[in-house]
């Protein structure tokens, strides 16, 4: 699994004080893909994308990565405009003086320029999304670790929130966001029938602590099968 | 300053600031003696600090409130709720216990020593808690045990030293000199400087804590510094005039009201200039009757009024 020009990353334990949740986590993302991250609730995927995300996980990489982490359930605070949230969620970029600027940029790629003064607590929870990956885009991420960007949403706001996950993999890879780096975007959803159709790739933990990854050998519904098996 | 151009800002700051210099004024004309011969010394000895320490108090319990909502993330959140007031509380009745025939300086030491070893006793534990509803629900067990002694010590008190407690107890912003002054200017400077240092840290916490974590932003630390500035004005302000409430639950509602926004920069110095404004409306209506009230009493009647509007959103 181990691609030339992948991002390959390694966790040998996985868990937190108490709990042990997977051993030996080895895998690697094609820069420019957008990956599914799919497990039973409590199996460790939002433990798997904070290791990520904190360091603790050792990654083989060209070059130094700009990790970006999106916890689930972010609150529509009421008195914050969109860019004013994007502004707040860029909390400790170290170059700020072209902030503004990026967040422009971010709100056209994401299509969302029109929304850019409106209050967070007017936007639907799809466009509150979208203003959430306005966050990614302005800080420049090289990969994006999304827990549940589809949690709560409506069948129409999931699929529309998906379809731009898997677009930013390609602008991005298209030099046209991220500059010449791509995107690449690891994702956890519950939404499997959704999400598999923009996922590249699936990563996968079990309910007894097994970590899959969909690959020639093991077709993404074959993986799916056996992270929900009928009982 | 980018702030400055903001439209829900500088407007809503140009009022307030007439409010407050207006309301300011009208409570230098309100007291309980005619200005009579000796008006420039009743003015200046007795109506200035009183209006100064109403101001003070005012601007210090809007700064916490507006934190401590922030923090908490709950609209009802005040700078008592981590249970300084019981501290000043239980530190007045002691003193009161211990010195029963001693001046009113033991009575507000007392309430001072209280005050800032449970401010000490808030901040430790906030370094100490990862989640914000642990800490929220230490300091209001903290607040009741405090009380509880406090309540212990009141049964066994005599009728006059009970009397000087409730005098405290009540609320009032008279007899305070410009000793107090100082020290209650102080701790506002350092609160305030703490709280504009932190705002961005602030705006970050209303999100949740993972969000901010994630935004790169160390939450127990923005926590704690807020905490140290919070503590620190509302122990001043309630070891020298008692537990004055409302103001600091009152005074963000209004600030977030006239400027339409939650970002901290915007809503620290509204609310400051808000809870200033209702400080001395409330002295200045403790001298229209025949009889002074306590200001804790008048706060609480222009405060409550507009909490409760403020949630059934009619304002």
């Amino acid at each position: 699994m181990n691609r030339p020009d992948g991002i390959a990353f390694s966790i040998p334990v996985l868990g937190y004080p108490g709990a042990l949740l997977a051993r030996d986590i080895r895998f690697s993302l094609a820069p420019g893909s957008c990956v599914l991250l799919a497990g039973p609730n409590g199996s460790g995927k939002t433990t798997l994308l904070r290791a990520l995300a904190s360091g603790k996980a050792s990654m083989a990489a060209d070059s130094p990565l700009k990790i970006v982490y999106i916890p689930t359930g972010i609150p529509k605070v009421k008195g914050f405009t969109v860019r004013e949230f994007i502004r707040t969620g860029c909390y400790r970029e170290e170059d700020r003086s072209d902030l503004a600027e990026r967040i422009e940029e971010a709100l056209s790629a994401l299509d969302i320029a029109d929304l850019g003064n409106r209050d967070l607590s007017t936007l639907s929870d799809g466009q509150f999304q979208k203003a959430i990956l306005g966050i990614a885009l302005t800080r420049r991420a090289d990969l994006l670790l999304l827990d549940e960007p589809t949690a709560f949403l409506d069948p129409g706001a999931r699929r529309a929130v998906l379809a731009t996950l898997r677009s930013l993999t390609r602008v991005a890879g298209s030099a046209a966001v991220s500059g010449v780096r791509p995107l690449t975007i690891l994702f956890s959803s519950h939404d499997i029938a959704d999400a598999l159709p923009v996922a590249d790739a699936v990563l996968g933990l079990t309910a007894s602590h097994d970590f899959l990854v969909s690959g020639p050998d093991l077709s993404p519904q074959a993986l799916l099968e056996r992270l929900f098996p009928v009982a | 300053m980018a702030l400055f151009r903001h439209k829900g800002f500088l407007l809503p700051l140009l009022l307030m600031l007439a409010v407050a210099g207006g309301l300011f004024v009208l409570d230098l004309l309100c007291g309980d003696s005619g200005l009579g011969p000796a008006k420039g010394i009743v003015l200046t000895q007795i109506r200035l600090p009183r209006v100064l320490t109403a101001l003070l108090v005012g601007a210090s319990l809007g700064l916490g409130g507006a934190q401590m909502q922030a923090l908490f993330r709950n609209p009802l959140a005040d700078p008592h709720i981590m249970g300084i007031s019981s501290g000043a509380g239980l530190g007045a009745a002691v003193a009161v216990l211990a010195l029963p025939s001693g001046a009113l300086v033991g009575l507000t030491a007392g309430a001072f020593i209280g005050a800032f070893a449970t401010a000490a006793l808030v901040v430790l534990a906030s370094g100490k808690t990862r989640s914000v509803g642990t800490l929220l629900l230490l300091g209001i067990m903290l607040g009741f045990i405090l009380s509880a002694v406090s309540a212990t010590l009141q049964y066994a008190a005599d009728e006059v030293s009970l009397k000087r407690f409730y005098s405290w107890a009540a609320g009032s912003f008279v007899g305070n000199g410009i000793r107090e002054l100082a020290v209650l200017g102080c701790c506002f400077a350092v609160g305030a400087l703490l709280a504009g240092l932190n705002a961005r840290g602030l705006d970050l916490l209303l999100f949740g804590d993972g969000f901010a974590a994630a935004a790169g932003g160390r939450v127990r630390r923005i926590r704690s510094l807020s905490l140290i500035g919070v503590c620190l004005m509302t122990a001043a302000a309630t070891a020298f005039c008692g537990p004055i409430g409302f103001v600091g639950i009152a005074a963000p509602h209004i600030a977030r009201l006239l400027s339409g926004s939650s970002r901290l920069a915007l809503i620290l110095p509204l609310s400051a200039l808000c809870g200033a404004s209702v400080a001395l409306l409330a002295d200045a209506i403790c001298f229209l009757g025949p009889v002074p009230l306590p200001a804790g009493s008048t706060v609480a009647l222009i405060g409550i009024p507009v909490i409760i509007l403020v949630l059934l959103k009619k304002i």
